[in-house]
């Protein structure tokens, strides 16, 4: 017997405010249409209302797990519609708190992953370490959350006395609670069983649905703004982006697990190489000048994109922002069907999709 | 009537019989004293249920590096009234049947499962002379009633017109018959060493050497069926909370939620103390250890081993929280799989080895 089967919009698998149909046959699922739209706040149409510098906060939003990432694509772009070069230190920081964001964001996803999948410890194991993380960046920034902490040519504000020393320490303290996880997770069988050889998504599917992020490269796609279209820093410290050929939800699991570690070396060797200076280039305008730009930076989710047109006046003409959950919600229904109805949060939960910056 | 028989509450019923004898005859009197003596096998069961409800938390809470509750009780045991808390909050909460649902049934189901949790604890020994009803085929009974749990979580899950309710009732179903025959295959094994189905005698049998060491594979087996009968980690399929939102629990709420989650560490305590009863020689020691016993006073030995009971019990109700923390959910084909391709040849090993063992001992 055939019946549709309303996963959301409030339901514990759904991971944010959307719905998945699911048509299932007994515990098979033949069919999935997932349908989005439940937390439009029309971001897009804000940032026409705002001044440019205005718009920041609101970025931050947009994916309340990952600000920073965000943030640093808005400001990115601005910054290179206005012709502004930061200050070296302030490049540092950018770069330590958009990798510290994805740490702490992965860890978010490690959380939920292990609810998805039945079990309750490893999810205040993640959120016990991320709060070193959270810690670290609300001593920089003074936010747990929603940073606020680029700006066009540069940082909000430099870093506190003996920030760098506890960031390190902290770094050090998550890199050898990580055991925690290898144990809990990688060495029981009873995870390796639901996450091995479910939810395949080939490389050439992967290609077509246009997946990005950890979803891509657990696919076996070298698919990484940093390492392909750099920016910050990453060019500089000869970025390698995390690969695994399996295509399943173990292989994504296991690109999120060694991007916590890449994450934590490359935080830290920048901690340690953090030059003197300014934080704030010397002179910048307030309105850019009259033109266009695509700019996409590397969120903990994958890739995303702003395409803003400027036309000179003291709001943007038009912010669009491209989200990478938004595609990898499509991708369900490359995954999904023929899968069984416990495979759902097993394959969900490894996209690891964040509604805020879907709907926008 | 059987609880009467333990040194401790005999006199009582002598005194009892006395008194109320003449007043409203002796088969009167008999009937007043063994409803009292169900509501004392209840309230030992809730007292438990209680408790370990309280050490789930608290342990679960430990492992997860977290405090679990830590305000409601008396100071040393933080959180031991929470249970109680709870418990009056759902009682206060609105009665509430879904207009669609099947009524009947949906007031029968967790009634069901209740039942069947308490009715199991009338024939549980709990200590020298606490046994509720005293049967030759106790284990019969216990496999049956065992097996009238999940119908209850079935009718559950179908009388609520809930999809993700009649998923889990469906899966309790499946889950029942996969797990089922190896339950009983490694009960009787045991019955066979002790050459009796009476749990009681079962339990007796066990005075020099436990049948955990005699039937290891049994007693891992009858283990990971319990985990499975209880619904529990990593079994708890029936009502994943990942995919199914309650399972078959989904549509209750208020008090008929509390009877379910009461129904479950019902089964908790009183599958764990038929383990006890089972492979961990019941109340008594191994090794011919009962014999020291029989030096103290009556009463005081009876409560001893009531002890001995209830320390065997919440070690085996800690691994069952233990393996709460530490495993994810399988899957329910897996399950299946791991029911009948694994656990049901096991079992069936089980009980040659069992047949071998008993011409050996013999």
């Amino acid at each position: 017997m055939e019946m549709w089967v309303n996963f959301g919009p409030q339901h514990p698998f759904t991971h944010g405010l959307w719905r998945l149909k699911v048509k299932v046959e007994g515990e098979t699922v033949v069919d999935v249409e997932p349908t989005i739209g439940y937390l439009h706040r029309g971001v897009e149409k804000l940032a026409e209302k705002r001044s440019w510098v205005k718009f920041i906060p609101y970025n931050d939003r947009l994916c309340y797990v990952a600000s920073m990432g965000w943030t640093e694509g808005y400001v990115g772009a601005v910054e290179r519609l206005m012709g502004v070069e930061p200050p070296e230190r302030a490049l540092y920081l950018r770069t330590i708190t958009s990798e510290l964001q994805r740490i702490a964001s992965h860890f978010v996803w490690l959380g939920a992953y292990s609810i998805d999948l039945g079990n309750f410890t490893a999810l205040l194991f993640a959120v016990r370490e991320r709060e070193f993380i959270l810690d670290s960046l609300s001593r920089l920034t003074g936010h747990r959350m929603t940073y606020n902490y680029p700006r066009f040519g540069g940082v909000a504000r430099d870093a506190p006395n003996g920030w760098v020393e506890r960031t390190i320490r902290y770094l050090n303290r998550i890199e050898r609670k990580m055991n925690d996880f290898v144990n809990l997770m990688l060495d029981n069988e009873t995870f390796l069983k639901r996450v091995q050889g479910v939810g395949i998504l080939k490389k050439s599917v992967a290609k077509e649905w246009g997946v990005t992020g950890p979803v891509a490269r657990g696919s076996g796609l070298k698919v990484d703004v940093r390492y392909n279209d750099p920016y910050l820093l990453y060019e500089e410290i000869g970025f390698e982006p995390v690969v695994e050929k399996d295509c399943d939800c173990f292989a994504r699991y296991m690109v999120r697990i060694r991007e916590i570690y890449e994450s934590i070396t490359i935080a830290r060797e920048l901690l340690m190489r953090l030059p003197e200076g300014d934080v704030m280039a010397k002179r910048v305008p307030r309105v850019p000048p009259p033109g266009e730009i695509y700019y996409r930076v590397e969120v903990p989710r994958g890739e995303a994109g702003y395409y803003i047109v400027s036309d000179g006046k003291d709001v943007p003409y038009r912010v669009k922002i491209r989200s990478p959950a938004y595609v990898h919600i499509q991708a369900t229904k490359a995954m999904m069907p023929g899968c069984n109805v416990a495979d759902l949060p097993a394959i969900l939960g490894s996209l690891d999709v964040c509604l805020g910056d879907t709907d926008r | 009537m059987s609880w009467y028989e333990s040194p401790i509450l005999q006199p009582v019923y002598v005194k009892a019989m006395e008194v109320l004898g003449p007043i409203i005859g002796r088969t009167g009197a008999q009937l007043l004293l063994s409803l009292i003596e169900s509501i004392l096998i209840i309230a030992l069961i809730f007292i438990n249920v209680l408790i370990i409800v309280w050490l789930e938390r608290k342990i679960l809470g430990r492992m997860m590096n977290r405090r679990g509750p830590v305000y409601a009780g008396p100071p040393l045991l933080w959180g031991l009234f929470q249970a109680i808390a709870d418990f009056l909050k759902l009682m206060t909460k609105e009665f509430f049947i879904p207009r669609r649902a099947d009524r009947l049934t949906y007031i029968i189901g967790p009634a069901l499962v209740v039942f069947a949790g308490l009715a199991i604890g009338l024939m549980v020994p709990f200590g020298e002379g606490f046994v509720g009803l005293k049967n030759e085929a106790s284990l019969i009974y216990i496999i049956a009633l065992a097996s009238l749990e999940p119908m209850g979580v079935m009718l559950c899950g179908l009388s609520a017109n809930n999809k993700f309710s009649l998923m889990g009732g469906m899966r309790a179903a499946a889950q029942m018959i996969s797990y089922e025959l190896p339950a009983v295959l490694v009960l009787i094994s045991a019955a066979l060493l002790a050459g009796s189905v009476d749990i009681l005698e079962i339990a007796e049998s066990q005075s020099q050497i436990w049948y955990v060491a005699i039937l290891p594979l049994g007693a891992l087996l009858y283990l990971i069926t319990v985990l499975a009968e209880l619904e529990r980690t990593p079994f708890d399929i029936p009502e994943a909370e990942s995919e199914l939102v309650a399972g078959f629990m989904t549509e209750y709420g208020g008090m008929f939620y509390g009877m379910l989650m009461a129904a479950h560490y019902i089964s908790v305590f009183v599958t764990s103390a038929l383990f006890v009863a089972v492979f961990l020689g019941g109340y008594g020691l191994p090794f011919g250890l009962n014999a020291a016993l029989e030096m103290l006073p009556p009463a005081l030995a009876s409560l001893t081993t009531l002890l001995i009971f209830h320390v065997k019990v919440y070690i085996v109700v800690f691994l069952l929280i233990w393996i709460r923390a530490a495993y994810f959910r399988f899957r329910i084909d897996q399950l299946l799989e791991l029911g009948w391709k694994r656990l049901f040849p096991l079992s069936l090993l089980n009980l040659v080895w069992a047949i071998a063992a008993l011409g050996v001992l013999s």
